[in-house]
């Protein structure tokens, strides 16, 4: 734009722009002379704000030569600022390195610093200002806090490493869990065949125990009757002699007959079921007591029941053990001596224990496990009769009630049988 | 034929002599009739097949039982004669080898009279033969 081409109002527009240039450049004088009594006051603060800095100060010029150093410089580095003052620093200070570390030796002490260095015009000439920080505390922080973390870090791995392990456990255990199902399982399935087997073993034997019951008897009963026939209808045409083997042929199927029903029984207890009430075992022993007095009048026997406890288990069976031990201890006493039976109960580890005692023969020691076997005989049948399943009962019906039973004897001074139900 | 006053159904030909020999020292053997089996026994006394000429009327007055036979067993015997309404006032006495429990309790179940173990020895038998069959027979005729 040229200036003839200007209007008047343009002119007045730009003579009031350059008035208003001239009265800013005034104003900015103005402040300027303030600036300069303002930076006065603030140069005399700034020196104390120096001096007090909780960061030691050092301004040292281009050759290293300490020109000023603070209070906190003084502390840090242990020297008055008399020492400081006109002397080299002391150390190598890189100019091209904004921050820098130094190890200050203080006596025995270790500090360590951090130095900031500017570039600073000090009195109108160029120098650097040393910002010297310690940062001793703060380096064995960092420490104390990468040892924390170290720490942190360590048990972080062992928690990680229970919890794997932790894992794995419930998964062994879930494992295991899961074989101890499938073993319960193979284990039922085999009680349930095993449970078959045994039933149809036991139908077997009933059968079989039902044909001896029957068919094993009714020969006997043929050759006991017609042995018997012939001794009474032919008894005049028959000789003495005769007579006798015909009565040995009795006896011999007689014997053969017990032999049988003791079987059975045997076998029978097996397999019934126990019916347990409260028993009074002395009342039985009264009852064996006066059936046996009443079967041996021409014996001497004294039986001494003593008071006994109740007891809950089978009467039927209860009976039986009470009729076998008490038969037994009269058959194996000598047909001339004065049989005397005991029985009773005492007390043993809480438990009551029942006895049946006699002044027999007795037996050998030796021979005590044996003498409960089926069939088992220390005597001769000829001394004293038996069928030798007797003992073999007894110890099964104890059994069966969960008991025990034993016995104690010596040769010729009576035996003792004992039993806890 | 004389009229049977005891039925005697048995097929131990042993068992047989002995029982007749007891009750004919009773004088009571020529009352016995003697069958061998179960079904034939059945057919005597519900008057059937080999027997349908029987005169149903005339029942025995006692029947004397084994359990174990051939073809029909006793307990089923048993059961027909008491389920039937012509029949089961007839005394009924089981006379067998078996002590077996489920025997007895099957017998007594289906209404047995008596139940008899044959004993082994002689003379318990013979006493128990001659006494269950007079019983029987001295019980039925005063009826």
């Amino acid at each position: 734009m040229k200036t003839a081409d200007l209007t008047k109002e343009q002119l007045f527009e730009q003579i009031n722009d350059l008035q208003e240039k001239i009265n800013n450049l005034e104003k900015a004088v103005a402040t300027q002379s303030q600036s300069e009594v303002d930076l006065g006051i603030s140069e005399k603060n700034l020196a104390v704000i120096l001096e007090r800095n909780a960061d030691g100060i050092l301004i040292v010029d281009n050759s290293g030569k300490v020109l000023y150093a603070n209070l906190a410089a003084e502390n840090l580095f242990g020297k008055s600022k008399a020492d400081f003052l006109n002397f080299p620093l002391g150390f190598p200070v890189s100019k091209n390195k904004l921050i820098d570390t130094l190890t200050i030796r203080k006596g025995n002490l270790h500090i360590e610093v951090e130095l900031r260095i500017v570039k600073v015009i000090w009195h109108n000439r160029p120098a650097f200002q040393l910002s010297v920080r310690d940062i001793t505390e703060r380096i064995r922080a960092k420490e104390i806090i990468q040892a924390a973390q170290s720490e942190t870090f360590l048990l972080l791995e062992a928690a990680n490493k229970s919890r794997r392990d932790l894992q794995s456990a419930v998964e062994d255990e879930k494992q295991a869990q899961q074989e101890i199902k499938e073993l319960n399982v193979e284990l039922e399935q085999r009680v349930i065949q095993r449970t078959a087997q045994l039933k149809s073993i036991n139908k077997e034997l009933e059968a079989f125990s039902y044909s001896v019951s029957h068919d094993l008897k009714a020969p006997l009963r043929a050759i006991i009757g017609f042995s018997q026939i012939l001794k009474e209808d032919y008894a005049t045409q028959l000789e003495q002699e005769a007579k006798e083997y015909i009565g040995l042929i009795i006896d011999n199927a007689e014997n053969m007959g017990k032999l049988i029903n003791d079987l059975l029984n045997f076998s029978r207890m097996g397999r019934k079921a126990l019916q347990k009430k409260q028993v009074d075992i002395k009342a039985i022993a009264e009852r064996v007591k006066n059936e046996l007095h009443a079967g041996m009048q021409d014996r001497k026997l004294t039986i001494k029941i003593l008071p006994m406890p109740l007891i809950n288990a089978d009467e039927t069976l209860i009976y039986q053990v009470m009729l076998n031990l008490v038969s037994n201890a009269v058959k194996f006493t000598a047909i001339d001596t004065n049989s005397l039976v005991e029985i009773g109960c005492f007390q043993q580890n809480n438990e009551n224990v029942f006895y049946v005692k006699d002044n027999g023969i007795g037996f050998d020691m030796k021979y005590a496990e044996e003498i409960f076997a089926v069939f088992q005989r220390l005597h001769s049948a000829e001394e004293f009769q038996g069928t030798g399943i007797g003992l073999a009962i007894v110890q099964r019906i104890i059994q069966k009630h969960g008991g025990k039973i034993w016995a104690e004897s010596k040769k010729n001074k009576g035996s003792t049988f004992f039993f806890k139900i | 034929m004389e009229t049977t006053e005891i039925l005697y159904i048995e097929d131990n030909p042993n068992d047989i002599r002995l029982t007749l020999r007891t009750l004919k020292k009773r004088n009571l053997a020529n009352k016995v009739f003697t069958i061998k089996d179960g079904e034939k026994a059945l057919e005597y006394i519900f008057c059937t097949g080999h027997y349908a000429e029987r005169d149903k009327d005339q029942n025995p007055k006692v029947i004397i039982l084994d359990l174990k036979l051939p073809k029909v067993s006793g307990i089923e015997i048993l059961k027909r004669i008491k389920s039937d309404e012509h029949t089961k006032t007839i005394p009924v006495v089981v006379l067998t080898s078996s002590q077996e429990e489920s025997d007895m309790i099957k017998s007594y179940n289906y209404g047995v009279n008596s139940y008899v173990v044959k004993p082994i020895n002689f003379d318990s038998f013979s006493e128990a033969v001659s006494s269950l069959g007079l019983y029987w027979l001295l019980i039925n005729e005063s009826l």
